[in-house]
């Protein structure tokens, strides 16, 4: 047990170590580290000029660098115009839910998986499972408006149980998009979500189970007391990079599936700034401030849930 | 090889000398019932998309709903022949499989050294972490990145998509992760017999986080396959470098419109059908070989502790 | 066993990793630099059935083989053409890397004047007067064409760059269509009150019904909204008789009216454009006009009544407003927005409620029933019409030093007869033989493309016509500048299918800014006056047109109407129409 704690309770303080010494015993570390600091200069850093055009009247043919230059207008109109708050709130309640119970499903489905014991079924199960990772979000989508269509399976199966007919994706209602969506999600991501999860639970090692079964523990207490502990920084480092990577991801499909009569539950920021963007003017000015706006918002989250899990599990990211 | 045979069925023999209670047995079966079931929501839509890829295009046309069985009077296989017709899409396999293969390789060895390099306690350590994280959230956007890649000569040819997407700092720090989770005593006791960083990770590291570095070979395989848009805008002239799913989506684009034509041939309906199918099959087929590796990790564990 | 793996296991790799560099080996190739080898940009290319790169076009190769300009010169093109889908983000990264094709269909650039200054187009001024004399000419046959064509910069008339023509307006590709059968099956004779009579004189043709019915308004087609009423109330008691409860007689899309402005422009309002001139050359703001309210008053009375699908407002991504296809290929609606290949018998399935089915083309309605006598009786002219301008073509920065006289002279040939035949129609029999391209025998073309009727008109090859896809598309060049012939090509339909495309064109467009002069010529800052301000009106008419349908505001009710009406003044539409009087000042309405 104790090494278990020993492997859960990292905690990254530099030694105090001079230079020297570091460059001494690290320095072939710091080279491996070489090629991803290359690849990331490239193709992330230097591209990110790009960035200069949420402060500009870009204009396509005078390019970032010739642009005139607006300061931050673009955030003005961002801000105050009429639609904002509502695509804020959206944009805020449906990535909760996705790192709520969408992040939550995938864990849950792999413990499930691993207290089934015959291989072949598992594994038949777990295949099946990752199907949907790979059918395009516009096929999903289809599928979506088929099934939750006026006469759609699932739209029978609500009736059934006692709402009213109805086409789901039309309905303007809270919660009803929000849930879609989540839903929606989730189907996608349950099987490939699990796939770490699972990996590392096999991982865990059978000598302890043995023991604790041997001890008389009940499986639901091996769970807990063993696996759960041991793949705990997996799940904590997970969630930490959701949180950042909240308001970002995850936004296409609402494109493909919210209607005007919906707009007021499922527009959020990202299907707002398009509409804006590709309409008769493009505005990519005030799209990619929008961009830069969320992405500030998600490196103050994951710097905040980064410091409350060093605060209260001792690990973190950095 | 024996001596992990050996283990596996000692995990076989722990749950015979269990007594399952009716509790237990219960839960089992509940559990069954669930994941069953996830399979099943996630099979079904697939294999509507099979059956209709089979039926006939002017009955499908007018069908609502889930479909179980092909409609139309036969199988029709129409769809299939129309799409192989000519060798564009076998060639685009021939270029996924070679992105997929090479871009794997290349990310993989970026993100291991990178998330080993991470996992060490050095003094650059929060820098290190921060400078890849930055990147998961910032990003430059298309034609800014277009315009590095084109500057580095890449434009127009395979490079442009095996090297930009191999890796990125999600991937990184997932295997960053994974060797935080070795326990400190096996480089401790390697570093004892004087082995350097190269060997600790190579020959010691490496091989405890197999599992981790088969989800990660598996995501990467994944994304170049399901990749296109890269392709859309790096070597949308050189046709010869497509992948598979560029190809796919121009066949689709290109049937979409077919009911505008005063004599619309009802099996193009199909063709959107028969490529999904296309597109999705092989990468299925190959899941199970990767998800044995991944069992086999179990065992590794077991000697592990 | 383990050994073999093992060995299965270095071989497999060993065979990837050779393949690996054999396919990284054939990276690379570049365009040649010679002066009259040309990149040429491309918005969409073709059908991939027929050929997957735009290069091996086989019209566009015998043309090329020839030479062209004063020295007789050969030129070569390489042409890039995005994957499907992706022209606007292949767009983006051309015009942002300044990496800019030698020469580029402008779809979706700006117009030629910002171009030129923005520093991506040249002046080819000289070139257009030395070597483009058909250019020239059909121009100073054309002179309403002009102001496309010609930019005035300080009094002087350039040419910045090049621009197609379309022959006559095109046949509409889409338009209003009904159920014929059941016209002829549950109506009778408005003035006689006689049962109608009417059916297929063969049975294997689609085109070939016949019937004698007469609508209200005299003629054999419906032309005013009471016909159309009249109609619906027809497919009522034919859904009673077929006892389907779940129909309704028309599908409208989500808005509550037609992007086209098929529908909306017969009662004198622009509401897709938003923007239109009246016939005083006056630009107008169609959303609040009087006409537009008794648009919205109709439809809501519609959708009371139960003939507007009552779920219009959740179909929103359906192609080309075939809103509702399910329903409309059941055979369970009665009037739609439609296309081509629903047209006559060949939506017949053979089942219950299609079986025998005629659908017949119609023009959109006027309106001779709603609101005020001044919205009455107005003929339909701001909706989508089509144009005599066809794409605008730049010869950027990239082209500079190259022969471009050369280029200009091939060019030209597409406005001469000949060549503005070829460029729309493909090669003819000579030509193909002449080509000895395997193409055309592939498809069934070795008689070419078409051949000339006694009237002097253009037959399209039966191959042609038969294709289910685009083998014209194909065949053709219209990706190159050039003249379109319309008005001359024949294209071998039958009397029946011909109607229904003309009474979908029966109306021109003259009202719409869409397709006229005025948006080309516009200057960079009010463009963005424009775009932005009809944005925003956009944005606000997509979620709540929809309301005065469905009652949720009273048409009829004037602090609704009011709240409407304000918000768009919110919005500022004035700007536009001060900003867009000018532009309509400078190129008057053309009034035939």
């Amino acid at each position: 047990m104790a090494k278990i704690k020993a492997a859960t309770q990292e905690i990254y303080m530099p030694p105090k170590v001079t230079w020297k010494k570091d460059l001494k015993k690290n320095g072939t570390a710091y080279l491996f580290f070489a090629p991803m600091f290359i690849y990331q200069v490239l193709f992330a850093y230097l591209p990110m000029f790009g960035i200069l055009m949420a402060f500009e009247n870009f204009k396509v043919n005078k390019g970032y660098f010739k642009s005139e230059w607006v300061g931050l207008q673009h955030f003005v109109t961002l801000f105050t115009s009429e639609e904002f708050p509502r695509a804020l709130r959206n944009t805020v309640v449906m990535g909760l839910l996705n790192l709520t119970i969408g992040f939550i499903m995938p864990v849950i489905f792999a413990f499930l998986l691993s207290m089934i014991k015959k291989k072949k079924t598992k594994r038949l199960i777990q295949t099946c499972s990752y199907i949907p990772n790979f059918v395009s979000a516009v096929v999903v989508c289809s599928l979506i408006r088929e099934f939750l269509g006026h006469d759609g399976a699932l739209t029978g199966l609500l009736s059934a149980l006692g709402f009213e007919q109805q086409n789901w994706l039309a309905n303007g209602d809270i919660p009803v998009f929000w849930l879609i969506n989540t839903f929606m999600n989730i189907w996608c991501a349950i099987g490939w979500g699990s796939i770490m999860y699972v990996a590392s639970i096999a991982t865990v090692s059978g000598d302890l189970h043995e023991a604790a079964a041997i001890d008389g523990a009940t499986r639901f207490q091996r769970l807990t007391k063993i696996t759960l502990p041991c793949i705990l920084p997996i799940i904590v480092m997970m969630f930490t990079l959701q949180v950042g990577l909240v308001f970002v991801t995850g936004f296409d499909k609402v494109l493909l599936l919210y209607m005007p009569s919906t707009y007021s539950t499922a527009d959020c920021l990202q299907t707002y700034t398009y509409r804006l963007a590709f309409s008769s003017g493009a505005n990519y000015g005030l799209s990619s401030a929008a961009g830069l706006f969320q992405s500030v918002m998600g490196t103050a989250l994951l710097m905040i849930s980064n410091y409350w899990n060093r605060k209260v599990s001792g690990m973190s990211l950095f | 090889m024996k001596v992990k045979r050996k283990r596996k069925d000692d995990g076989k023999e722990l749950h015979m000398i269990e007594n399952p209670s009716v509790g237990d047995r219960v839960a089992d079966v509940i559990i069954l019932i669930i994941c069953i079931g996830v399979a099943l929501c996630s099979v079904l839509p697939l294999w509507h998309i099979f059956v209709s890829s089979i039926s006939d295009g002017q009955e499908l046309l007018k069908h609502e709903g889930l479909l179980l069985l092909p409609v139309g009077e036969r199988l029709n296989w129409e769809g299939y022949k129309a799409v192989f017709k000519d060798a564009s899409l076998l060639k685009g396999f021939a270029n996924t499989l070679l992105y997929c293969v090479a871009g794997t390789a290349l990310g993989f060895f970026i993100s291991v050294t990178g998330g080993y390099a991470l996992s060490r306690t050095t003094k650059m350590h929060t820098f290190m972490v921060l400078f890849c994280t930055v990147t998961l959230l910032f990003g430059g956007g298309m034609v800014p990145t277009y315009m590095v890649i084109r500057q580095l000569g890449m434009v127009g040819t395979r490079w442009s998509l095996i090297i930009p997407g191999c890796t990125n700092s999600m991937l990184a720090i997932m295997m960053m992760n994974a060797f935080n989770g070795v326990p400190k005593e096996y480089e401790e006791s390697a570093r004892l017999d004087g082995a350097g960083h190269f060997d600790v990770l190579f020959r010691i590291m490496l091989p405890q986080v197999k599992n981790m570095s088969m989800v990660l070979i598996l995501n990467s395989v994944v994304g170049q396959w399901n990749s296109w848009f890269n392709a859309s805008i790096y070597v949308p002239n050189n046709r010869n470098a497509w992948p598979l799913q560029l190809w796919i989506r121009q066949m689709t684009a290109d049937n979409e419109n077919f009911l505008l034509s005063a004599n619309p041939d009802y099996n193009r309906y199909l063709i959107q059908y028969v490529l999904i199918v296309v597109a999705i099959l092989p990468i299925i087929a190959m899941l199970p070989f990767f998800q044995e590796r991944l069992e086999q990790g179990v065992i590794v564990g077991g000697i592990k502790g | 066993m383990k050994k073999w793996k093992r060995f299965c296991g270095v071989a497999a790799s060993a065979a990837l990793g050779l393949a690996t560099m054999a396919g990284l080996s054939g990276c690379g190739g570049g365009a040649s630099g010679s002066d009259v080898t040309f990149t040429y940009w491309v918005y969409n290319g073709v059908d991939s059935a027929y050929y997957a790169d735009y290069n091996e076009n086989p019209t566009v190769l015998y043309t090329l083989e020839k030479g062209y300009g004063p020295e007789e010169k050969q030129i070569q093109f390489e042409f890039w053409v995005p994957p499907a889908g992706t022209a606007a983000d292949n767009f983006s990264n051309m015009m942002g890397s300044g990496e800019y094709a030698d020469v580029i269909q402008n779809v979706i650039g700006d117009n030629f004047l910002t171009s030129y200054t923005d520093g991506v187009s040249l002046d080819i001024t000289e070139y257009v007067k030395e070597n483009m004399p058909n250019y020239l000419a059909y121009l100073e046959a054309h002179p309403q064409l002009k102001a496309d064509a010609v930019t005035e910069i300080d009094g002087e008339e350039h040419y910045l760059g090049l621009v197609s023509f379309n022959e006559d307006y095109a046949a509409h590709d889409w338009g209003h269509m009904y159920r014929r059968d059941w016209i002829v099956k549950y109506g009778t004779n408005p003035q006689t009150g006689a049962a109608f009579s009417g059916g297929y004189t063969d049975e294997d043709d689609p085109d070939s019904w016949e019937d004698d019915v007469v609508f209200p308004s005299g003629g054999s087609d419906p032309v005013y909204i009471s016909d159309w009423e009249w109609m619906f109330e027809i497919f009522e008691k034919a859904y009673a008789d077929l006892g389907l409860t779940d129909s309704y007689c028309y599908s409208v899309p989500y808005n509550g009216y037609l992007g086209t402005g098929e529908l909306t422009a017969s009662f004198g309002g622009g509401a897709s454009g938003y923007w239109f001139r009246n016939l005083d050359n006056e630009v107008t703001f169609g959303p609040v006009t009087e006409e537009f309210r008794t648009y919205m008053q109709c439809m809501n009375t519609w959708y009371e009544k139960g003939w507007l699908d009552p779920h219009f407002e959740e179909r929103v991504s359906d192609m080309f407003y075939a809103i509702d296809s399910t329903n409309v290929r059941l055979g369970k609606v009665g009037m739609w927005y439609g296309l081509p290949s629903q047209l006559g018998a060949r939506m017949d399935a053979g089942d219950e409620l299609t079986g025998g089915i005629c659908v017949y083309g119609c023009e959109t309605p006027m309106n001779d029933m709603y609101g005020s006598e001044a919205t009455r009786f107005k003929e339909p002219y701001c909706g989508f019409g089509g144009t005599l301008i066809g794409n605008g073509f730049l010869i950027t920065t990239s082209a500079e030093g190259k022969d471009l006289a050369t280029l200009c002279s091939y060019f030209d040939f597409f406005y001469s007869e000949e060549g503005s035949r070829i460029r729309s129609l493909g090669l003819d029999k000579e030509q193909v033989e002449e080509s000895g391209n395997e193409f055309f025998a592939k498809w069934g073309l070795e008689d070419g493309c078409y051949s000339e009727t006694e009237e002097g008109k253009y037959l399209l090859n039966q191959s042609i016509r038969d294709s289910s896809g685009d083998l014209l598309g194909a065949v053709s060049c219209q990706v190159l500048p050039g003249v379109k012939l319309v008005s001359s090509v024949d294209y071998g339909y039958a009397d029946n299918f011909q109607h229904a495309l003309d009474l979908w064109g029966k109306y021109e467009n003259i009202g719409f800014f869409q397709g006229s002069s005025m948006l080309d010529s516009m200057t960079e800052e009010d463009d963005e006056v424009y775009s932005d301000i009809s944005t925003k009106i956009g944005e606000y008419m997509s979620e709540n047109a929809a309301k005065f349908v469905t009652g949720e505001w009273g048409p009829y009710d004037d602090a609704d109407w009011a709240t409407w009406t304000k918000m768009m003044e919110k919005y500022n539409y004035q700007k536009v129409n001060d900003v867009a009087q000018k532009y309509a000042d400078l190129y008057p309405l053309q009034l035939d």
